[in-house]
């Protein structure tokens, strides 16, 4: 029965707070790494949260006050739009163009003088701080290609960003 | 009368205690009393304040303890974005001729066969730095304005292998590589909602325990002929008379599950298999239970179970999407009428479809959590058709979910279910020659053959190389 003596004294004799403390440290710099670790991962995981927003229609109450017209567009904007739900391909091939006419017609009862599309979008990006004027010279672009270049597609997914953008433009001219 | 009520009660009561829930709720209440009754002299402040001593001496230890799950839980999300992130897919159009003489089970052997492209994660390297996760196949069946198309959606490298699984049991069947459909849809609810459209969605899942199966195929058929019936032939009226400028898509995603799957179910299984008892008196107060035989109900159920869990199944996720002009826009057609169609895989002793209400895009003022409904069912109809449109799996990590979640909208109630194949091809299979009312499937109106064996070839060195390449 000695040896059991021998255990139990020897049990006794460690120094348990040393022990206690050399863990405690020991875990102290796992948490710390295990914090720094979380973070990291946590920001790239955030990348893969989609994004919802709660009023995908847009706030009713929050309508802002703009300034009175000049022109109103919205008649020949919204024709425009209907001969795109009217389906076929060809449909929204025409409603490209038609849009660019019409933010052409813009322009012009804007007073931007020129003799192209192309010179008037120079002016109005000279005179006005609009947002929208690069997307605007890029689908202006996938319309002249789609006017000129023969055998060029566009896909439906296309049609409808460059309907967007043309409507944001004319938006921010303030005439639709 | 207060008998009953008492009886009543003590039914409850007795139900209770048979809980081991109740049992862990008693041992705590019990020492939590203990601290009370045994040393009234210590306040509760006192306890209070030795268990925040006890906290700070220890909250390394705690604080590892719950931190490091969900680190790991998380770190296990990221990777497997990351790895479902480089997957590429295409989605191939199955173009079927005028008459499928296959039945249902002729998709059985295909998804057998498709089964068998399961992959895994195996090792350490596989699981955590890779992330690799069951990669799905897609079955879908979409009605744009009435006019319906049938979808196999895989890994672009291995289209060869699923093409070869439905061409050895649908010869005539042909393939074509399409452009995802789902980039001619509006991307976002706020597109939807620009072009005038409005959406409903939701999720089917199982009634009860997956060991349940659903009706299968095999009851819908007969020797007689006159007899046979197939049930795709409702979707495909459903999704025929939808309106000219309405989409109607209707997914499975299906992942090969590994083949020990049925051993989760086996509890269920065995409850079935317990010998049916009854109680009989044998005089002077005396009872003795006796076996009795199974009513043919019972055993038609334990026949199906068993049948059931014998064969490979996948984890299935089934879901579709409604969307229609708003001047259309009908939501119980899509409410009532598609999940109807799903109803007739019903058998109320087995399994059934419900719609999985927590993903529907439905909410109420009645229906909890009871706040807030309109805003809710705007995110839920943001997820939905962001799920739709990536064919999302949900991720099966807490934190994933957790951090994919929002404060409207947790993403916690979308779930899969296991399937196995035999049911899955009762879902889904090339529509049968009993379907001869479906004049708005794309078909394949010609066969074609391919050349005899050993045919001479003529071609320069290069072009012979480019045609092995590409045979």
């Amino acid at each position: 029965m000695n040896w059991i003596k021998e255990i139990i004294s020897y049990i006794g004799n460690i120094n348990w707070e040393s022990i206690f403390y050399v863990v405690r440290w020991i875990f102290i710099t796992f948490d710390i790494i295990l914090v720094i670790l979380f973070v990291l991962v946590f920001r790239k995981a955030l990348e893969y949260r989609s994004k919802f927003v709660a009023f995908p229609g847009g706030r009713k109450s929050k309508k802002k006050k703009t300034e009175a017209k000049k022109f109103d567009f919205s008649p020949q904007w919204k024709k425009i739009l209907t001969t795109v739900e009217a389906g076929g391909s060809d449909a929204s091939l025409l409603a490209i163009i038609e849009a660019d006419k019409l933010v052409d017609t813009a322009l012009k009862n804007l007073k931007f003088e020129g003799e192209y599309i192309a010179e008037r979008l120079e002016q109005v990006g000279k005179v006005m701080d609009l947002k929208t004027i690069d997307d605007v010279w890029r689908v202006h672009r996938i319309r002249n290609n789609l006017v000129h270049t023969p055998g060029f597609q566009v896909s439906q997914s296309q049609v409808n960003d460059v309907l967007k953008v043309y409507e944001k433009f004319l938006k921010e001219l303030n005439v639709l | 009368m207060i008998k009953k009520s008492l009886g009543a009660i003590g039914e409850i009561i007795i139900d209770f205690f048979k809980k081991e829930e109740a049992w862990l709720i008693l041992f705590l209440l019990g020492i939590s009393g203990l601290f009370f009754i045994t040393i009234p002299s210590v306040s509760f402040w006192e306890i209070i304040n030795f268990l925040l001593l006890f906290l700070s001496y220890t909250w390394w230890l705690w604080f590892f303890l719950i931190v490091f799950p969900l680190f790991h839980s998380m770190f296990l999300f990221w990777r497997n974005e990351e790895f479902k992130k480089d997957l590429k897919f295409i989605l191939l159009e199955i173009l079927i001729p005028r008459e499928v003489q296959k039945s249902a089970q002729a998709m059985e052997q295909v998804l057998a066969a498709l089964h068998s492209l399961r992959n895994a994660p195996g090792d350490i390297k596989e699981t955590y730095y890779e992330g690799e996760v069951t990669v799905p196949f897609g079955l879908e069946m979409i009605s744009f304005g009435g006019e319906i198309h049938l979808y196999v959606r895989c890994q672009k490298k291995q289209r060869n292998l699923v093409e070869a699984a439905f061409f050895s049991y649908y010869q005539d069947v042909e393939f074509i590589e399409v452009e995802d459909y789902v980039r001619q849809f509006p991307q976002t609810l706020e597109e939807v909602y620009a072009q005038g459209k409005d959406i409903w969605g939701t999720e089917m899942v199982l009634t009860k325990s997956a060991a349940y199966p659903i009706k299968s195929y095999t009851t819908f058929e007969s020797e007689a002929e006159p007899k046979q019936f197939d049930p795709i032939s409702t979707f495909l009226e459903v999704l025929g008379k939808v309106d000219k400028q309405e989409i109607v898509g209707i997914q499975f995603i299906i992942a090969p599950a590994g083949n020990e799957w049925n051993d989760k179910y086996k509890d269920v299984l065995e409850k079935l298999q317990e010998p049916i008892t009854t109680e009989i008196e044998m005089g002077e107060g005396e009872s003795r239970r006796v076996p009795i035989s199974r009513t043919p109900g019972q055993y038609e159920v334990l026949e199906a179970v068993e049948k059931n869990l014998s064969k490979p199944a996948f984890n299935t996720m089934v879901r579709f999407i409604y969307m229609s002009p708003k001047a259309t826009y009908y939501d119980s057609f899509a409410r009532r009428g598609l999940v109807g169609a799903f109803n007739q895989y019903a058998a109320l002793n087995l399994n059934s479809f419900t719609s999985n209400r927590d993903v529907a895009t439905r909410t109420q003022i009645w229906n909890w959590p009871h706040i807030f409904p309109k805003i809710r069912n705007q995110f839920r109809k943001q997820r939905l058709l962001k799920n739709f449109l990536i064919r999302e799996v949900p991720p099966e990590t807490w934190m994933g979910r957790f951090i994919t979640s929002y404060i409207f909208n947790f993403n916690f109630s979308t779930k899969h279910f296991i399937m196995n194949i035999e049911c899955l091809a009762t879902l889904f299979h090339l529509p049968t020659m009993v379907v001869l009312t479906a004049p708005h499937i794309k078909r394949n109106e010609s066969k074609k053959a391919g050349p005899p064996a050993g045919i001479a070839i003529f071609g320069e060195d290069n072009e012979l190389e480019e045609f092995y390449r590409n045979k």
